[in-house]
């Protein structure tokens, strides 16, 4: 009984913790903060669940902004065009009720739209992943890649969704796309792939994801089934990748193609490695703090001429030498990260929220 | 192929592929002349120990040296050019070129056209099938004469001391035996000192003349081939039942 | 009909410029096993050194063809000798040090790299597009008519160029020494090793090679297609040039060349067949196409993977 009670206090505590943040924080915090707060949550979603593709089974996928694409484009659709039909009760522009109506308005247009996307692009990395696991490593990172490519251009070629100019809502009837994602969401969804992601790790199925990254062969002969391993951890990566989309899109006023091309997947796996490639610690770690240096840089240093790229190449080299000094990323390192790993087991899993 | 005074000495020898300690304080010596097997379990370290020796893994500690020369840091490509010459297990053998390109990249680092010329014929004599596929790409080949190629091509190094990794592999019994025939002949011509790791203790045991046994990276007898064929615990361990007497 | 050969013409110019990128980018996936993201980026270095040299030298149109091609011989030889240069110091710095790592550590380095050379690239150079002088005979008798289809002799001129470029790359890796060490340290490292070939010469060597063909790509592309030199040119075209070494087999130098022709003929049919829109994603669709069905590329052998 005793486990069972642990586990329902951790999610009423949890959904009490983030509400009541929820309700503060937008009021508390300068908006520049806030948003980084926002952003961090959505990246540390995108780098956990890759980190569940690339760290975990190590695969290559570098096309994780095409699974994010397709979530953020496909609830973006399912909130503006379902909204006669669904979400009627939802402002056709302009933000939901203040404080904890707006909560309980806008729960399950946001609730329908993550689930929506996460099948989506789940669905989506299952057709992709099912063939394509099968090659090798390099090859898969190439189809992965091309793979977001081709979601990218075929988002451009859509009229519907705006094609190149973005998509910002229905403007002819007057609907654009609700600004539904709030700091709860954001954060419930961080907390989830967390826990699912250190569920998986210490599952019996999380042992057959280590022994394909150890050694598929040896994986192999011990009976793990690598390929459905792969399968399982791919589509639950991409179905992560599609929510984070849904949050992103109704965070963001306009979605543009472009901000989800190859550069922007080359972000997410450089989170994934920096933070050390099968640390969740690290990948969440990474996240925030890929998000909040450029955007507190900019901030603080102003745009002024040609200041942005002395930022970009001191980015660049930061990363070029972070990766020669230490190549297993700053947070995971041989044999101290298992020791961190299990230390970090016995504690309550909520503990990478203090990365926020 | 040329004889010398050379010695290969190991002492202390310590390897970790990440955290497994693959090697843990291996001495031995090789003298020159000597055939000298390592037998041992799958995955006690027998691949690793020549790997060490030929330069493709670092060791951590220890240290490896051929007759004057300390080699444990040296690169694989300089230590070939001293005359340790490691011929890998699978036989790992360039399968898009020719035989005959095989056979030239064993004598890469050497200048003396007439020397490889007269090596070239000797290989080819030792192994009459390879000079019949000298122009064939060594992909097709068989096994067996892949097997007779990686070692052909190990001889055209010049080698002092040959480093063969299970060169009886997949083959049948009787090319197993034809291998360690030539093994014994290459030897005994020209006086090339030979480290044998093979899983067939039976064939490794009746061609060297002294042997050592790794277990789990260590070394836990070593003797006269002689003296190790009759010891119960290799017969026991490794012979099986047909090592009985 | 005279408009299919049009587009062929086209396809070739444009698949010979990818297929000399392609070919840096199979040579160092087959030494080092590692896909060399900053790779399209040397092909802009090789755009702006010809740019600039261009510009040292007052080159201006010449009377003949000969004489245009003597005029730009140099230029060429320059940005391949910068390039190569580029290559070796990139290989030096930012690869060598992770001979050891994780792939994906040093697949990030060069990630790391290509941003390095695109940011440095705009600083230098700025963000205005610049254009190469013409210097082939541009009057009467530019152009060549074939069967309908007009072939301008800057077109004819970069083909051949590309083609003998690729004919003397052909002829080191297949018939020199250090080509054939390249081969084996491509088929097996460990191996070519143990044959006593210092594998970071051959690769540090191969890396030089693959950048002095990329820098002769983008100075021959400013050069004869007279298109915008830009610091961010080298994204699109080296993913494409990636993708066509993918597509041919990764690995394998004809495939390289197979794969950029088939990549830039797959365009130049799409863009004139008014799917424009679609050009970038032709790239990715053959690339899928080919790899479910033929999973090592066309020409490429199915390696299995080492541990």
């Amino acid at each position: 009984m005793a486990p069972l009670l642990r586990r329902a206090l951790f999610i009423g505590g949890t959904v009490v913790v983030l509400l009541v943040l929820s309700l503060v924080l937008p009021q508390t915090l300068d908006p520049v903060v806030f948003r980084i707060v926002m952003l961090s949550g959505i990246a540390i979603i995108m780098a956990v669940s890759l980190n569940l593709i690339n760290g975990f089974t190590g695969q290559f996928s570098i096309g994780h902004a095409g699974f994010q694409a397709l979530g953020a484009y496909g609830a973006a659709a399912l909130t503006v065009y379902g909204h006669n039909a669904l979400f009627g009760y939802l402002p056709k522009a302009g933000p939901l009720q203040p404080g904890l109506a707006g909560f309980f308005q806008g729960a399950p247009a946001i609730l329908i739209a993550m689930l929506a996307s996460g099948l989506l692009a789940a669905a989506v990395g299952y057709l992709v992943g099912l063939p394509s696991l099968r090659l090798r490593g390099d090859y898969l990172a190439i189809v992965t890649l091309g793979f977001g490519e081709i979601i990218r251009v075929v988002i451009e070629n859509t009229d519907v969704v705006g094609g190149p100019r973005g998509f910002s809502g229905n403007v002819e009837a007057g609907v654009l796309t609700p600004r539904l994602t709030s700091f709860f969401w954001v954060y419930l969804v961080v907390v989830l792939v967390v826990v699912v992601s250190r569920n998986l790790r210490f599952s019996v199925q999380g042992l057959g994801f280590l022994a394909v990254r150890e050694d598929e062969i040896a994986a192999q002969a011990m009976g793990v089934d690598t390929t459905r391993t792969k399968v399982i951890a791919f589509v639950l990566g991409a179905f992560f990748a599609g929510v984070a989309g849904a949050l992103y899109a109704h965070y963001e006023f306009t979605l543009s193609p472009t901000s989800f091309g190859f550069v922007r997947s080359f972000d997410f796996v450089t989170m994934v490695v920096l933070g050390g490639l099968g640390s969740i610690t690290g990948s969440v770690l990474a996240a925030v703090l890929l998000t909040a240096l450029p955007e507190v840089l900019r901030s603080s240093l102003g745009s002024v001429q040609g200041l942005d790229q002395y930022r970009l190449v001191t980015y660049a080299l930061l990363l070029i030498i972070l990766m020669i000094v230490r190549p297993q990323g700053i947070f995971g390192r041989g044999e101290l990260r298992r020791d961190t790993f299990f230390r970090r087991g016995k504690r309550p899993p909520a503990t990478p929220l203090t990365g926020a | 192929m040329a004889p010398s005074s050379d010695r290969l000495v190991l002492e202390d020898l310590h390897v970790y592929y990440d955290a497994i300690h693959a090697l843990r304080g291996v001495s031995l010596t090789v003298s020159p002349g000597e055939i000298v097997t390592l037998i041992g379990a799958n995955g006690a370290g027998k691949s690793t120990l020549l790997r060490a020796i030929s330069g493709l893994v670092r060791a951590r500690s220890g240290r490896v040296a051929f007759g004057e020369a300390d080699i444990t840091r040296a690169p694989a490509s300089v230590i070939v050019r001293r005359g340790v010459v490691h011929s890998p297990e699978g036989r790992r053998i360039f399968a898009n070129m020719s035989v005959r390109e095989n056979l030239e990249l064993g004598a890469f680092s050497r200048n003396d056209k007439a020397g490889i010329a007269r090596d070239m014929e000797h290989v080819l004599t030792l192994f009459p099938r390879l000079r019949e596929r000298i122009g064939q790409n060594a992909g097709t080949l068989s096994g067996g004469e892949q097997q007779m190629l990686a070692i052909g091509r190990a001889l055209l190094t010049r080698p002092k001391l040959l480093m063969l990794d299970e060169p009886s592999l997949g083959l049948a019994p009787n090319l197993e035996r034809e291998i360690f025939r030539t093994v014994e002949n290459i030897n005994r011509e020209s006086g090339v000192a030979v480290l044998l790791v093979e899983q067939n203790a039976h064939l490794a045991l009746a061609v060297a003349h002294r042997g050592y046994v790794l277990e789990t990276g260590r070394i836990t007898l070593e003797g006269t081939a002689r003296d190790l064929q009759s010891n119960p615990e290799v017969k026991k361990a490794y012979l099986g039942e047909e090592g009985a007497p | 009909m005279s408009d299919f050969l049009q587009q062929v013409v086209i396809g070739v110019q444009l698949g010979s410029i990818y297929a000399l990128i392609a070919l840096g980018y199979t040579m160092v996936y087959g030494v080092l096993r590692l896909i060399n993201f900053a790779h399209g980026d040397v092909f802009m270095v090789g755009a702006f050194v010809g740019f600039y040299a261009a510009r040292a030298l007052k080159l201006e149109e010449q009377p003949t063809l000969a004489g245009a091609l003597i005029t730009l011989l140099p230029v060429l030889l320059l940005a391949m000798v910068a390039c190569a240069v580029l290559g070796l110091v990139i290989e030096r710095l930012a690869y060598r040090p992770l001979r050891r790592a994780p792939r994906l550590t040093a697949l990030i380095t060069a990630i790391g790299v290509s941003l390095f050379l695109e940011n440095a690239g705009q600083l230098l150079f700025g963000a205005d597009p610049k254009f190469f002088p013409s210097v082939t005979p541009q009057g009467a008798g530019a152009t060549l008519n074939l069967g309908g289809a007009t072939i301008s002799k800057d077109q004819l001129v970069l083909v051949v160029a590309a083609a003998l470029l690729m004919a003397v790359l052909w002829y080191i890796v297949q018939r020199t020494r250090i080509g054939r060490a390249m081969r084996a340290v491509s088929h097996d490292a460990d191996a070519a090793a143990l044959m006593g070939i210092n594998t970071d010469t051959v690769i540090a060597f191969t890396f030089g090679l693959g950048a002095a063909l990329a820098g002769a790509g983008g100075m021959l592309f400013a050069a004869l297609t007279y298109a915008k030199i830009l610091p961010l040119m080298g994204i699109a075209i080296g993913l494409k040039a990636f993708v066509a070494a993918v597509v041919g087999g990764i690995g394998s130098i004809p495939g390289a060349m197979l794969g950029g022709l088939l990549m830039g003929l797959s365009e130049s049919f799409v863009r004139g067949s008014g799917f424009s829109r679609w050009t970038e994603a032709v790239a990715f669709v053959l690339l899928i196409g080919v790899l479910l069905l033929r999973p090592a590329g066309l020409l490429g052998r199915f390696a299995p993977e080492k541990v």
